[in-house]
C-alpha cells in the first residue's frame, strides 16, 4: 500500500532544498502545494515547460478556420443572394467573426483544457486533504508532499523533519 | 546610513506611494482580505440590496411592457429608430472594457500595480456586458425571434447576413462575454480554494470546495496554470479591441452622416476604456473605504487610473477633433449638417454636457494632489461616466433625427419605459456587484500574496518593471 | 403605459364590444322577420362562416354582376354553381358613379370575392378620366365603418323596413289633407334623373310642400354669376388643356371645385414640353392650386374681387374695350401685376381662361364670364351648359325660408336627406333651436350625427357602394350608380325613402332606377312573364323564366362602361350682359378693416361629411401636412404682429360668435386674414371624429359665407400640439425636389448630370439588362399638384394601418408613399414644389447589407423585397435608409380589428405584424398578378401593363411605372427624359425611381 507524506515549510528556500535532497535520493513523485505560485518550484522539483501554449494555438487556428469557412458556405456557397449589391463572398465583411471564433476556440481549449486535461478536476477527494492542517496550504504555508511506499513513510517523516518542516504529517491510503 | 538603504529611500522616493501599505504576513492578509466574505452581513449592506431591489423591479416591469406591448412603448420612431436602446446597449459595453484591459493588458506589461483591482474590474466587466447584452435582444421588434441571427440551419433555409454588422456584433459579444467569464473564474479558482480552507462552517466548505473543483496549490497545477493565465490574458488584449471596434461598425459602416465616419474603432476604443477605468473609480472609492483595502488599494492605484482617464480622455477628445474636421473637409453638407446639428439643435443640452464633462472635466487630473483627492476622482469619474452616456446618445439619436431628407426630420422623445430600462440596469448592475462582493473574494488573494514575495525577495525597487513571469 | 393611451383605429374598443352585441341582436331580428332584407346582409361577417361568406359573396356577386337586379324584398340564394364572372382570387371590377356635390364621378370598383376593396376613377367619365382622388379613395373605408348607423328607429322604437312603410304611408295620409302645406324636405344638391322624377311625384301628391337644397359647400355662386351674366344659371365646364394662359381668382380647380380630376389632369398635360402654359392665381390661403401657380398673388379673399376688376380695366387698355365698364384700375404694385396679366390673356385670346372660385360672389363669377366671353374663350376653353343639377339655387336662401317656417312652427314633417344640416348650417339661422319645434323630423343618414341625434325618425342610409342610383356629370353624362354588395347593415336609399312618399317604397330603387331608363330611352316596356296565374299576379317576380327582354342589353352595356353613351347634353350659345354685371360687381361690399375670416371645404373631409373617415383624418393635408384635426391657419407676418406661434391656442372670435382654435402658419397665406377648413368639431362623432379639431360652422353666418371682417383672434395662454407629418418645409438648400424656369432648363444640363448618370464605385454594379423584366418608376415633379391622392391610394391598396394622432405626434405614421412639400423663397411668399417620395428601390439599397437576417434583398428584376416574415424588427434598414420610407410597425396595428374592417383588407397583399418593417413594394401583388395573367396568355406583361395603386390614383398622371428593358415602355422614355435626375445621387444607390425637374413657366414681364 502506498503512504503520502506531508511537510510544512514557512519558507521557499528551506522547501526548494528539501525538495532537491529528496529528488537526490531518488524519489521522483514530489509536489509543493502553495498559496501563490512559486517561482523556483518548477526548478526544484525537475518541471518542463508546459504546453499550454500549442493546445491553445490548434483551437484557435480551428475557431479562426470554422468561423470563415461557416460565413463563406452560408452567404457565398449555400444560399447566395442579391444583398444591396454587394458580392456574395467579401472576405473584408468576414473578418470580424473569423477573429472572434478564433479567440473563442482558443479560450474554450485553454480553460477547459488546464481544468479537465492538465488538472484532472473536478476532483473534490484527494489524500492531502486528510491532513487538517493542510488548510493553511491555501493560505500562508508552504508544503511538500511526498507519495512513498508505506513501509519508507516514516524514515521520510524524519528526513523531512530534519530538513526544516514546522510539522509532518502521513497519510496512508485509503482502504 | 548605509548606500544601500540610502538608494533604495531613493527608489522609494521617485515611486510614490507604494502598491502595497506595510509589510503584513499572509494570513494577516488573507484574514483582512476575506473578512467582508467571511465576516457577518452588515446592515449598510442590505439596505443598499433592498434599495437597489427597487430599481430591478422598476427595470423588471420596463422589460415585460417592451415585450407586451412592443417597441411602440418607447419613444422611438422613424426617423429616430435606435435611442436609449442602442445608446445604453454602447455605453455598458463600453464600461466593460476597463475590468479586461487592466487585468490582461496591464499584466502583459506586467503592472504589478494591476493585481488588487483585477478581479474588482473583472466582475464589474461580466456585470456590464451581461447589462448590456439584455439590449440587443429587447430592442427587436420581435424579440422572440433574436435566436435568427445565429447561424444554424433552419427550416427558414435562410442564413444571418454575415455583410452586417449585426451578426458580427452577436459573435463578438458573446464571445467577450465568455471569456470574460473564462480568465474571471479561472483567476478565482486559487481564492475559491482559500476562502474552502479559511470559512469556518461546513457549509461553506462544501460550497466553494465544489466551486473550486478541488485546487490544491500544487506546483504542477501552478505551472500551467501561469501560462494559461498569461495566454488568457494576451487572447483577451486583441480581443477587448476588437468587441468595440465591431460596435463602433454598427455606426461606420452605414452611411448616415455623423455615423459614417472611419475614426470610429479608435475613438471608440477610447472612450470604452475611458469610461471603464471611470465606472471602476466610482465603485472602487467607496468600496475601499468601506471594505477596508486601503491596505492594498493604494493612493498608487487611484493615481494610476487617473492618468489613464486622463490620456484616454485626450483621445477621445481627439476624436471629436478629427469628427469635426471630416465634417468640413469632406464637403459634403449633409455631413457638415449633422454636426452642427449636434451643436446647435434642439438637443444642444446633451452636446453641451458631453463636451463639459468628457473634454473639461478631466482636465483636473493634471494636478497630481487631485489625482490622489478621493473626493475629486469620484466627482469626476461620475462626470465622465454621465459623459460618455451623453456621447453615445448624440451619436445615436442626435444624428438619426435629421439627416438627408429634411421632410423626414423627427424628433425623439424617452418615455418612462426608456427611463425604465436604463435607470433599472444601473440598479440591477449594482445589485449584482453587491452580491459579488457579499460572497466572492473582491480582491485576487493569490496574487497580492505573490506580490508580497516578491516585494520582500527583491525589495521595492521590484516596482514598477519586475523579473520574468512565468 | 404610453401605448394605452393611443387610439389605435379599428381595435376593438368597449364601445365597440358593445355595437358587436347589438349587432348580434340587429341579425336576429333580421332574421325573425322574413326577407325584409337579403341574410346575410345584416349578418357581421365575423370569421365568415361558410354560410354567411357564400350569402355575402352570392349577394354582392349577384347584385353587382351583369344581372345584379334583385328588389331587396327577395331572398338571396347561396350559388350552387359558382357564377362565371367570378373565379375566387381574381377580383372582379365593376363600374359605378359617387357624387360630388350632387355631379357624378365616375368610379371603377374592385371587389374581391364579392369585397369591394379598391376603388379607381372611370376612364370612360368625364368629371375623372381614370383619376381619382383621396375622397373617392377612402369612400370603401366609410363603407366598412363599423361606427355606420343600422336600421330604422322612431322614438327610439325599431322598426323593419316594411313597418317603416306603414307608418310613413300613414304619415302621407296626414298631409294628403293639407296637400302637405306642412311637409317639407330638406335635401342634398343632386343630379340624379331618378330622384328628380320622384320629387315631382311627390309634389304631385302634396302641391304644397316644398324640397329645399342644402350644400355648406358647392357652387351655388358660379351658377349665380351664370345668372347674372347670362340670365339664366348655367354650368361650366373647363377644357383646361386648350388654355394656354390661366388666371385663377380664388379658384382651387386642381383639387377641389368643378371636375377637378379632370382639370388637373389636362393641366398636367401642358406643364412639360414647349407648349407649357402658364397659371396665375389670386388667393387668400395656400392652396393645391396656388402650390402649382407660375405666379401666385397672395391677397385676402374680399381683394380678389377688386384685383379681378384691375385685370379687367387693363384687358380693356389692351384691347378688349368691351370690357371696359367692368374694370377698376388698382393701385400699387397690384397695377404692374394685373396689367402683365392682362397682356400675356389679351395675346392668348381663345387660347386663356379665367376662373372664379367657388368662394367668391356672384359677381366675381360675373366678370369671369365676361372676361372669358370678351377673350373668345366660350366654346374653346369655357363651355356652358344648363345646370343638371335639380335645384341650381343650392345656398343659405332657401335654407333661411324653411328656418323662418320651423322656428314659426309651420311644419310639422321635416324629411332630411341633406348632410347634417344642424351642423353645417349658418350659425345666424339657429337652425338648432328650429329643428326641434318639428313633430316629425326624419333623417336620413350614414351615420350618425348631431341631426340624427335630434331627430325623431333616425333611419340608416346605403352606402353608395351599396345602392342603385343614377347621377349626371355637368356636361349631362349620365352614369347608373350599381351596388357591389348588399348593404351590410338595414339600410335604405334617398331613392327607397322618396318612393315610401309616393306609395312604393317596396319596388326597390333598382327596379325603380332601371325601369326610369326604360321609359327615358325609349325602350319598349318589360314583357310580362310568361303564362301562369301566379306570374300575372306578381310581374315583378324575376326568379321565374322570361321572356327576352331587348332592353337589358342596352342596361348592361350601361353598367359595364359606367355611362350612358351619347348622354352629354350640348353646349349652349351664351350673351353676356356687361351692364348687369356691371351693377353686380358696383354692388360689391368694400373689403372691410380688421381680420378677414375665411372658409374653405377641407381637402380631406371636405364639408364634415367624412370626419369619420380615419384614412382621410391621417392623410397629411396637402398644404399644411397637418393631421387628425384643423387649425387656425395665419401667415408668418400676422402671426408675429399678433404674437403668435403654431401650436398656440387662441379664442377667433367673428359677430359675437367665438370658438377656441390652433393656430398654425402657413408660408404664403395672405396677412391679415385667417383661414379655417370646415367640418371638423362636430357636436356628435363616432370613435374616429369625436373631439376631433374646432367648428368652424360656428362662426360662419349666411350673410358672409366665405369671406368676413373683423374677426378676432386672442390668446388663451394654452398650447396644444399639432400631430404635423412633415415639420420641416425647407430643403436646406440641398439638392432634393428640383425645380426649373421653362427656360432654364437647356442650361441647366450640366448642373442636372451631377444628379445623375452612372457614379464611381468600387462594386460592380449588377447587370440587369439581360433579364425580361426591368421595373423601374419615374416621378414627373412637374406635373404632381400635391394632392396626396397616391398616399390614400397606397393606404387602400397596400393594408396600411392608421395608427393615430398620438402616434403621428411621435412620427409613427404609416404611409408607405408620403408627398413633402418644400417651400422656396421668402417665407412670406413663397414659392412651393412637392414631391411624393416612397421606396425608391436602390439597385445598391443601403438598407440591405445591414439587415443581419436578410429580411431585405433583391430580386433578379430589381425589386428591393422586404420578406415580412423573415423581419425581426432591428429597425437598422430604416437607420440605413437615407430617404426614410420605411416604415415600423411599433404596435400590433391590426390586433383585433371591427369585422367589417377586416373585409376591407386586400387579400393580395400580407397585413403585417407587430414589430415588423414594411415600405413600398412597387405593388408587387400587381406585377404578380400581370406575370400570372401574362403566362397564362403565354405572353409577355406589356411595357406599361402593370399599374401601382399611386399610378393608377394619381389625376395628373405624375407616377409612370413599367419595365425599364423595354424602350417603348413610357417609364423608360421618362428616364430618359432631360428633366430626369435621382435622388440622393450622390450617395451612389443607383435609385430605380427617377425624379423629373419641375418645370415653371414664370411671365419674364413679372420676372
Amino acid at each position: 500500500m502506498k503512504a503520502w507524506v506531508l511537510g510544512e515549510f514557512e519558507r521557499e528556500e528551506p522547501l526548494y532544498e528539501a525538495a532537491r535532497a529528496l529528488r537526490a535520493r531518488g524519489h521522483a513523485s514530489l509536489d509543493i502545494h502553495s498559496p501563490y505560485p512559486l517561482h523556483g518550484a518548477d526548478h526544484a522539483l525537475g518541471l518542463k515547460r508546459s504546453t499550454v501554449p500549442i493546445v491553445a494555438l490548434v483551437a484557435g487556428v480551428t475557431g479562426a478556420l470554422t468561423g470563415y469557412l461557416l460565413q463563406w458556405y452560408t452567404v457565398a456557397h449555400d444560399w447566395p443572394l442579391n444583398v444591396g449589391n454587394r458580392p456574395p463572398h467579401s472576405a473584408p465583411a468576414f473578418i470580424p467573426v473569423t477573429f472572434e471564433l478564433g479567440v473563442l476556440f482558443a479560450s474554450l481549449a485553454i480553460f477547459f483544457g488546464l481544468l479537465g486535461g492538465y488538472f484532472g478536476f473536478p476532483r473534490t477527494h484527494h489524500p492531502v486533504f486528510e491532513v487538517e492542517a493542510f488548510r493553511s496550504a491555501t493560505i500562508d504555508a508552504l508544503w511538500l508532499s511526498v507519495e512513498v511506499d508505506g513501509k519508507d513513510a516514516e524514515p521520510i517523516a524524519q528526513e523531512l523533519r530534519r530538513l526544516g518542516a514546522r510539522q509532518v504529517s502521513i497519510v496512508p491510503e485509503a482502504k | 546610513m548605509s548606500t544601500a538603504e540610502k538608494t533604495i529611500q531613493d527608489v522609494r522616493a521617485l515611486d510614490g506611494p507604494p502598491v502595497l501599505v506595510g509589510r503584513p504576513d499572509d494570513r494577516a492578509l488573507t484574514e483582512s482580505l476575506l473578512s467582508p466574505v467571511l465576516g457577518p452581513t452588515r446592515k449598510g449592506w442590505v439596505l443598499l440590496l433592498l434599495a437597489l431591489l427597487g430599481g430591478v423591479g422598476f427595470w423588471t416591469l420596463s422589460l415585460v411592457t417592451t415585450l407586451f406591448v412592443g417597441i411602440g412603448a418607447w419613444g422611438n420612431n422613424i426617423p429616430v429608430a435606435w435611442a436609449f436602446d442602442i445608446t445604453n446597449f454602447v455605453w455598458w459595453i463600453g464600461i466593460g472594457h476597463a475590468g479586461t484591459l487592466i487585468s490582461a493588458i496591464l499584466l502583459l506589461f506586467q503592472q504589478k500595480w494591476r493585481t488588487s483591482i483585477n478581479r474588482f474590474a473583472e466582475a464589474m466587466t461580466l456585470f456590464a456586458v451581461a447589462m448590456a447584452g439584455v439590449y440587443p435582444v429587447i430592442h427587436l421588434g420581435r424579440p422572440w425571434l433574436f435566436w435568427w441571427l445565429i447561424p444554424y440551419p433552419s427550416t427558414n433555409q435562410i442564413w444571418p447576413n454575415f455583410k452586417s454588422a449585426l451578426p458580427w456584433d452577436v459573435f463578438a459579444i458573446s464571445t467577450y462575454a465568455t471569456v470574460s467569464l473564462l480568465f474571471w473564474y479561472l483567476g478565482l479558482i486559487p481564492d475559491l480554494a482559500t476562502l474552502r480552507d479559511a470559512a469556518k462552517t461546513r457549509g461553506r466548505r462544501i460550497v466553494y470546495g465544489i466551486m473550486c473543483f478541488g485546487w490544491r496549490g500544487s506546483a504542477r497545477h501552478w505551472r500551467h496554470y501561469r501560462i494559461g493565465y498569461l495566454l488568457l490574458a494576451g487572447l483577451s488584449t486583441p480581443l477587448v479591441v476588437s468587441v468595440h471596434t465591431i460596435v463602433s461598425f454598427d455606426f461606420a459602416i452605414s452611411q448616415l452622416p455623423g455615423w459614417h465616419t472611419t475614426i470610429f474603432p479608435p475613438y471608440f476604443v477610447a472612450g470604452a476604456i475611458f469610461s471603464g477605468f471611470a465606472m471602476v473609480m466610482t465603485l472602487m472609492i467607496p468600496a475601499r473605504r468601506l471594505l477596508g483595502y486601503q491596505q492594498v488599494v493604494t493612493e498608487r492605484h487611484l493615481d494610476n487610473m487617473a492618468k489613464v482617464m486622463l490620456a484616454t480622455g485626450l483621445m477621445v477628445f481627439y476624436g471629436y477633433l478629427m469628427e469635426w474636421f471630416m465634417a468640413w473637409y469632406s464637403g459634403s453638407p449633409s455631413e457638415a449638417f449633422a454636426f452642427l446639428n449636434r451643436a446647435q439643435g434642439p438637443y444642444q443640452p446633451i452636446f453641451l454636457m458631453q463636451m463639459f464633462c468628457n473634454v473639461v472635466a478631466p482636465q483636473i487630473l493634471w494636478f497630481p494632489s487631485m489625482r490622489r483627492n478621493e473626493i475629486v476622482l469620484f466627482i469626476v469619474s461620475i462626470l465622465i461616466n454621465v459623459g460618455m452616456w451623453a456621447e453615445r446618445f448624440v451619436i445615436i439619436a442626435v444624428s438619426l433625427h435629421r439627416d438627408f431628407i429634411p421632410s423626414s426630420w423627427g424628433m425623439y422623445y424617452p418615455t418612462w419605459v426608456d427611463w425604465g430600462l436604463f435607470l433599472g440596469s444601473i440598479c440591477m448592475f449594482g445589485l449584482l456587484f453587491l452580491l459579488f462582493l457579499r460572497f466572492l473574494p473582491a480582491i485576487p488573494l493569490f496574487e497580492v500574496k505573490e506580490l508580497r514575495s516578491e516585494l520582500e525577495h527583491h525589495g521595492p525597487n521590484v516596482y514598477p518593471g519586475s523579473e520574468e513571469e512565468g | 403605459m404610453p401605448s394605452l393611451g393611443l387610439p389605435i383605429y379599428g381595435q376593438k374598443t368597449a364601445l365597440e364590444t358593445r355595437r358587436w352585441k347589438s349587432l348580434d341582436e340587429l341579425e336576429a331580428r333580421t332574421a325573425a322577420e322574413p326577407g325584409e332584407f337579403p341574410e346575410g346582409a345584416a349578418e357581421t361577417p365575423e370569421g365568415l362562416s361558410r354560410r354567411g361568406f357564400l350569402q355575402v359573396l352570392g349577394a354582392s356577386v349577384a347584385l353587382a354582376g351583369l344581372q345584379a337586379c334583385k328588389p331587396p324584398r327577395e331572398k338571396l340564394v347561396p350559388y350552387v354553381r359558382a357564377p362565371a364572372a367570378v373565379t375566387p382570387s381574381v377580383p372582379v371590377a365593376y363600374a359605378t358613379a359617387a357624387s360630388e356635390e350632387g355631379y357624378a364621378v365616375g368610379l371603377v370598383v374592385q371587389a374581391h370575392e364579392g369585397r369591394p376593396v379598391k376603388i379607381e376613377g372611370n376612364r370612360l367619365h368625364p368629371a375623372s378620366l381614370g383619376g381619382s382622388d383621396a375622397i373617392r379613395q377612402a369612400l370603401v373605408l366609410e363603407l366598412y365603418d363599423p361606427a355606420r348607423l343600422r336600421g330604422f328607429t322612431r322614438e327610439g322604437r325599431a322598426l323593419a323596413w316594411s313597418a317603416l312603410l306603414q307608418e310613413i304611408a300613414a304619415l302621407g295620409r296626414e298631409h294628403d289633407k293639407d296637400g302637405g302645406t306642412r311637409l317639407r324636405f330638406l335635401v342634398a344638391p343632386t343630379s340624379s334623373p331618378t330622384l328628380g322624377d320622384l320629387r315631382r311625384r311627390v309634389l304631385e301628391r302634396f302641391p304644397r310642400a316644398r324640397f329645399d337644397t342644402w350644400s355648406a359647400t358647392g357652387e351655388g355662386a358660379q351658377r349665380a354669376g351664370a345668372a347674372i351674366a347670362f340670365g339664366r344659371p348655367l354650368d361650366a365646364t373647363y377644357d383646361v388643356a386648350k388654355a394656354d394662359v390661366i388666371l385663377s381668382l380664388d379658384s382651387d380647380f386642381l383639387a377641389v371645385e368643378g371636375e377637378h380630376l379632370r382639370h388637373a389632369r389636362e393641366f398636367a398635360s401642358r406643364r412639360e414640353g414647349d407648349r407649357m402654359n402658364r397659371l396665375y392665381v389670386a388667393e387668400p390661403r395656400f392652396s393645391v392650386t396656388g402650390g402649382m401657380a407660375d405666379h401666385r398673388l397672395r391677397m385676402r379673399g374680399l381683394e380678389v374681387a377688386a384685383f379681378a376688376r384691375a385685370v379687367a380695366a387693363e384687358l380693356a387698355g389692351a384691347g378688349l374695350a368691351g370690357l371696359g365698364p367692368l374694370g377698376a384700375h388698382g393701385e400699387g404694385e397690384r397695377v404692374k401685376v394685373a396689367r402683365a396679366i392682362a397682356k400675356d390673356l389679351a395675346g392668348a385670346r381663345g387660347r386663356s381662361l379665367v376662373l372664379a372660385g367657388a368662394r367668391q360672389p356672384p359677381a366675381v363669377h360675373a366678370l369671369a364670364a365676361a372676361m372669358n366671353e370678351a377673350l373668345g374663350n366660350v366654346g374653346t376653353t369655357v363651355h356652358w351648359r344648363a345646370p343638371v343639377l335639380l335645384d341650381p339655387r343650392a345656398g343659405a336662401d332657401s335654407l333661411r325660408e324653411l328656418a323662418g317656417e320651423l322656428a314659426a312652427g309651420k311644419i310639422d314633417t321635416l324629411v332630411v336627406t341633406a348632410w347634417n344640416a344642424l351642423h353645417t348650417a349658418p350659425a345666424d339661422l339657429e337652425l338648432r333651436k328650429a329643428f326641434g319645434k318639428v313633430k316629425n323630423s326624419m333623417v336620413l343618414a350614414l351615420r350618425e350625427d348631431e341631426t340624427v341625434r335630434a331627430a325623431s325618425w333616425r333611419l340608416a342610409a346605403s352606402h353608395p357602394l351599396e345602392s342603385w342610383g343614377d347621377l349626371r356629370s355637368r356636361d349631362g353624362t349620365v352614369s347608373i350608380v350599381q351596388p357591389l354588395i348588399t348593404p351590410l347593415y338595414e339600410s335604405a336609399t334617398e331613392i327607397d325613402l322618396l318612393a315610401a312618399f309616393v306609395g312604393e317604397g317596396d319596388r326597390g330603387a333598382w327596379r325603380l332606377v332601371r325601369e326610369g331608363w326604360r321609359a327615358r330611352s325609349g325602350a319598349p316596356p318589360a314583357p310580362l312573364p310568361l303564362a301562369g296565374a301566379a306570374a300575372a299576379a306578381n310581374p315583378v317576380d324575376t326568379n321565374r323564366p322570361r321572356r327576352p327582354d331587348p332592353y337589358d342589353r342596352t342596361w348592361d352595356e350601361w353598367l359595364a362602361a359606367g355611362v350612358l353613351t351619347e348622354s352629354a347634353g350640348k353646349p349652349e350659345q351664351v350673351a353676356a350682359d356687361l351692364g348687369a354685371v356691371g351693377d353686380a360687381l358696383g354692388k360689391l361690399p368694400v373689403p372691410a378693416g380688421g381680420i378677414e375670416l375665411g372658409f374653405a371645404p377641407d381637402y380631406k373631409i371636405w364639408d364634415g361629411r367624412l370626419l369619420e373617415n380615419a384614412w382621410l383624418q391621417e392623410l397629411p393635408d396637402p398644404v399644411t401636412k397637418l393631421t387628425w384635426e384643423n387649425a387656425a391657419h395665419l401667415s408668418p407676418a400676422t402671426a408675429k404682429r399678433l404674437g403668435l406661434a403654431s401650436g398656440d391656442l387662441v379664442e377667433l372670435a367673428r359677430g359675437g360668435r367665438a370658438v377656441v382654435a390652433p393656430v398654425l402658419i402657413v408660408p404664403g397665406h395672405a396677412d391679415d386674414a385667417v383661414t379655417v377648413a370646415l367640418g371638423y368639431g362636430q357636436q356628435v362623432a363616432g370613435p374616429v371624429g369625436k373631439g376631433v379639431g374646432f367648428d368652424g360652422y360656428a362662426l360662419r353666418t349666411s350673410d358672409a359665407p366665405w369671406f368676413a371682417g373683423g374677426a378676432e383672434l386672442r390668446k388663451t395662454g394654452k398650447r396644444t400640439d399639432l400631430a404635423v407629418t412633415q415639420g420641416h418645409f425647407s430643403m436646406e438648400g440641398r439638392a432634393i425636389a428640383l425645380a426649373l424656369d421653362h427656360e432654364e432648363l437647356g442650361r441647366a444640363k450640366a448642373e442636372l448630370d451631377e444628379h445623375r448618370g452612372e457614379a464611381p464605385t468600387i462594386l460592380e454594379p449588377v447587370d440587369y439588362s439581360d433579364r425580361t423584366y426591368k421595373w423601374g418608376m419615374a416621378i414627373d415633379l412637374s406635373r404632381c399638384i400635391g394632392c396626396g391622392a397616391c398616399t390614400a391610394a397606397c393606404q387602400a391598396e397596400n393594408n396600411i394601418p392608421v395608427v393615430g394622432k398620438e402616434q403621428v405626434l411621435r412620427s409613427r405614421e404609416m404611409h408607405w408613399i408620403r408627398v413633402d412639400r418644400y417651400f422656396e423663397g421668402p417665407a412670406e411668399d413663397p414659392k412651393s414644389v412637392t414631391q411624393p417620395l416612397a421606396c425608391v428601390h436602390c439597385e445598391m439599397a443601403p438598407c440591405e447589407y445591414v439587415c443581419p437576417v436578410n429580411a431585405t434583398v433583391h430580386s433578379d428584376e430589381g425589386l428591393n423585397e422586404m420578406v415580412y416574415n423573415r423581419c425581426v424588427g432591428t429597425r437598422y434598414c430604416s437607420n440605413n435608409c437615407p430617404y426614410k420610407v420605411r416604415r415600423f410597425n411599433f404596435f400590433d396595428y391590426h390586433g383585433d380589428v371591427a369585422p367589417t374592417l377586416q373585409m376591407l383588407m386586400n387579400p393580395d397583399v400580407t397585413v403585417r405584424a407587430r414589430g415588423v418593417m414594411e415600405k413600398c413594394t412597387y405593388c408587387t401583388q400587381r406585377i404578380q398578378r400581370a406575370r400570372i395573367d401574362a403566362r397564362v396568355g403565354g405572353k409577355k406583361i406589356g411595357p406599361d401593363e402593370v399599374v401601382p395603386a399611386c399610378a393608377q390614383a394619381c389625376p395628373a398622371e405624375a407616377i409612370t411605372f413599367g419595365n425599364l428593358n423595354d424602350p417603348r415602355s413610357r417609364v423608360s422614355r421618362k428616364h430618359g427624359d432631360a428633366r430626369r435626375y435621382d435622388l440622393l445621387h450622390e450617395l451612389g444607390t443607383r435609385p430605380r425611381t427617377a425624379y423629373l425637374v419641375k418645370l415653371r413657366n414664370p411671365n419674364p414681364e413679372l420676372a
